[in-house]
């Protein structure tokens, strides 16, 4: 961090005749707060390169994931190009069968998985025996299809290992890259840091740039190369800062919330017992039982829910099954309103008790934020509008990562800045290339792997994120590299109805046109033909602004971008 | 005359501002229910929203403070004093 600061100066000595005066003190002052801007700019850059490449891999995957549900997954499974067959009678008849036939000790918890693109592909049953009681508390998972309902999966065993029991598909892989990078803690850390770094890269971007509005309409394209990066790079920033500002506090909150900051709040307030703390704040609570029997009122229970045209059933959770007491609790989706929504009802008599969101418990202004956390990161409200604004201002999270690293590049390989050789900025730039455009490939090699190997998406796209980052380390020409990798992007998705006709059973041609499933993939087309386009207009070598024009005018070009750069920024003349 | 580095004890510096910052940020979150005049729902969920500012506000400090002393000072207050919080809540009364 001391590159540029430890630099020696020579301070102008006071005028005679000035020490001690107010003259004296406004010329410290002046020299401080340059040397707090020149801190704040140091700090941005280094900060900014030392985490470019992982924002722009998260920021990237985050604005994919923001459609991993439903769109993603419908894309990815056939089973639920059509309704499911899970009606509210053939659920409850499948959860009074499963509870007949297995021992009551696993009458405890009983849960459903409900069919549908928004979380879950196959309708599942869970069935738990108490893990309170018994630490070697067992559970039973029934897996059904949901349109011929055939179970296709019985699995018992520790309650730990249950969760690994769900089939990923390419939308759960994506989400869950963008949430840990599939590192489990470490990447959650990771995670939750970035954020915190985007945060800083924020506050110290607000203190360099002070003409805030002046930059919302500076872009200069045509003066040079470097003036570009640096405009697009303060435009993006300053348009986006609320959604970026957002993301980061989002980001850091969710990534650091399970590792860090619920054992720290149970610490204290639990003696460390973290499930004591999440269940009493949980709108969830298990029901004193009455040891008198009851019969469950499933159907009636899940028609009611079925009915209301404007909710979508993501789970029931019944607990004390076949008690007086036992109630059950329905978790919902629903577009008009930011947070989910969580029924709960009398199983006995399927009366409804109370509707509350997730961390109402919570209470005050803290529940309210907690509820809006997590749909706000996601674009996860407000319909197919928000979600397509949150995947454009996602991008626009990821370039600014991807120009700061250039510029930062860009000012050492080809301006005064820097102690290393060009060709070790060049290596840096080649690296950058390959990751995040290398990035963009992988993502769309995906799709590819869904149709045609399902169980090997997550393999398939560190193969060819890692085949595209090799190819752009051996190339010299970064500019052609990104050109090719951004066409290969492209051809991928251009090319997927073809794959979808060859391996769909069903054809989705012969489908009902308006059907969701055919506007995903129309889409993705769409989204393939951008990025062709994009290849095609970006330059195949290192722009140097007008072919004509001679070596010295090229020079004083150069020099009039950097003298523009600086006049735009307060820290002009400390550098 | 010569002026000093821009910053003194750079990696000193990198990693209070990185590890130290985290550190105090997170025992701050794990004290703040004990002195929160809130319902206990706000009491435990306010500390943990506030962290991300916590953390940035003393990471910012870490850096642009010219003394590296005056750094530590205030955290190593800021850590003390909430542990003995903790300490406090959980074995004083």
């Amino acid at each position: 961090m001391a590159v540029k600061g430890s630099t020696e100066y020579k301070t102008i000595a006071p005028p005679k005749g000035l020490a001690g005066t107010k003259e004296q003190y406004a010329i410290m002052n002046k020299t401080t707060k340059r040397d707090q801007l020149k801190k704040f700019y140091i700090l941005h850059s280094w900060v900014g390169v030392i985490t470019g490449i992982l924002l722009f891999v998260i920021a990237f995957t985050g604005a994919v994931s923001v459609f991993a549900r439903p769109d993603l997954k419908l894309w990815a499974n056939e089973s639920l190009h059509q309704p499911s067959a899970a009606t509210p009678q053939i659920i409850a008849e499948l959860i009074h069968d499963a509870a007949a036939n297995t021992d009551e000790s696993f009458h405890h918890e009983i849960h459903a998985f409900l069919p549908s693109p928004s979380v879950w592909t196959n309708l599942v049953l869970i069935l738990e025996q108490d893990h309170d009681e018994d630490p070697d508390a067992q559970a039973l998972w029934l897996e059904y299809h949901p349109q011929t309902l055939e179970l296709i999966k019985r699995w018992q065993g520790d309650t730990e290992e249950l969760f690994d029991q769900r089939s990923q598909d390419m939308s759960d892989f994506i989400s869950g890259f963008h949430a840990d990078l599939h590192l489990g803690r470490v990447g959650l850390i990771l995670t939750g840091l970035l954020g915190l770094t985007l945060m800083a890269s924020i506050a110290t971007g607000l203190f360099i740039h002070r003409k805030i509005l002046k930059e919302l309409f500076s872009f200069r394209p045509h003066r040079s190369f470097r003036l570009l990066l640096t405009d697009t790079h303060k435009v993006i920033s300053v348009w986006g800062i609320l959604f970026h500002s957002m993301i980061g506090f989002t980001g850091a909150f969710l990534g650091l919330a399970t590792v860090l900051l619920v054992p720290a709040a149970a610490f204290v307030s639990f003696s460390g017992d973290q499930e004591k703390l999440l269940e009493t704040l949980s709108p969830e609570v298990y029901p004193v039982l009455s040891s008198n029997y009851a019969d469950m009122q499933v159907q009636p229970i899940l028609e009611q829910i079925y009915n209301d045209q404007k909710i979508e059933p993501l789970r029931i959770s019944i607990y004390g099954w076949g008690d007086k007491n036992a109630v059950g609790f329905v978790d919902t989706f629903n577009q008009s309103r930011m947070p989910r929504e969580n029924y709960k009802f009398q199983m006995a008599t399927a009366q409804q008790l109370e509707t509350s969101t997730r961390f109402e418990t919570v209470g005050g202004v803290s529940g309210q934020i907690l509820d809006v956390i997590y749909p706000l990161h996601f674009g996860n409200f407000g319909g197919i509008a928000v979600k397509i604004l949150w995947a454009v201002l996602g991008v626009s999270t990821s370039l600014i990562a991807l120009t700061g690293m250039m510029i930062w590049v860009e000012r050492r390989a080809f301006g005064s800045e820097g102690n290393l050789s060009k060709q070790n900025y060049q290596r840096l730039s080649r690296l950058t290339i390959g990751s995040c455009a290398g990035l963009v490939v992988a993502c769309c090699g995906m799709f590819w792997f869904q149709r045609l190997a399902h169980d090997w998406v997550s393999v398939g796209f560190f193969c060819v994120w890692g085949v595209a980052l090799l190819y752009s380390l051996l190339r010299n020409n970064d500019f052609q590299t990104c050109r090719q990798l951004l066409g290969a992007s492209a051809f991928l998705l251009i090319a997927l109805p073809i794959l979808d006709s060859v391996t769909l059973d069903k054809n989705p041609l012969y489908g009902s046109t308006a059907s969701h499933f055919n506007i995903i993939s129309l889409a993705l087309v769409f989204i393939g033909a951008g990025l062709g386009f994009i290849a095609k207009k970006l330059p195949s070598e290192r722009p140097s602004n007008n072919k004509s024009t001679s070596s010295a005018d090229q020079d004083k070009l150069v020099e009039e971008a950097d003298v523009a750069e600086k006049t735009d920024s307060i820290i002009e003349g400390s550098l | 005359m010569t002026k000093p580095p821009l910053f003194s004890h750079s990696f000193l510096r990198v990693l209070t501002a990185v590890l130290g910052c985290l550190l105090v940020s997170v025992v701050i979150v794990a004290a703040m229910p004990t002195y929160l005049p809130f319902e206990l729902g706000n009491r435990i969920a306010g500390p943990s929203l506030l962290f991300p500012f916590l953390w940035l506000a003393l990471f910012l400090y870490s850096v642009i403070a010219s003394s590296l002393l005056r750094v530590w000072s205030l955290l190593g207050v800021l850590l003390v004093s909430h542990i003995g919080l903790i300490v406090w809540a959980l074995y004083g009364s």
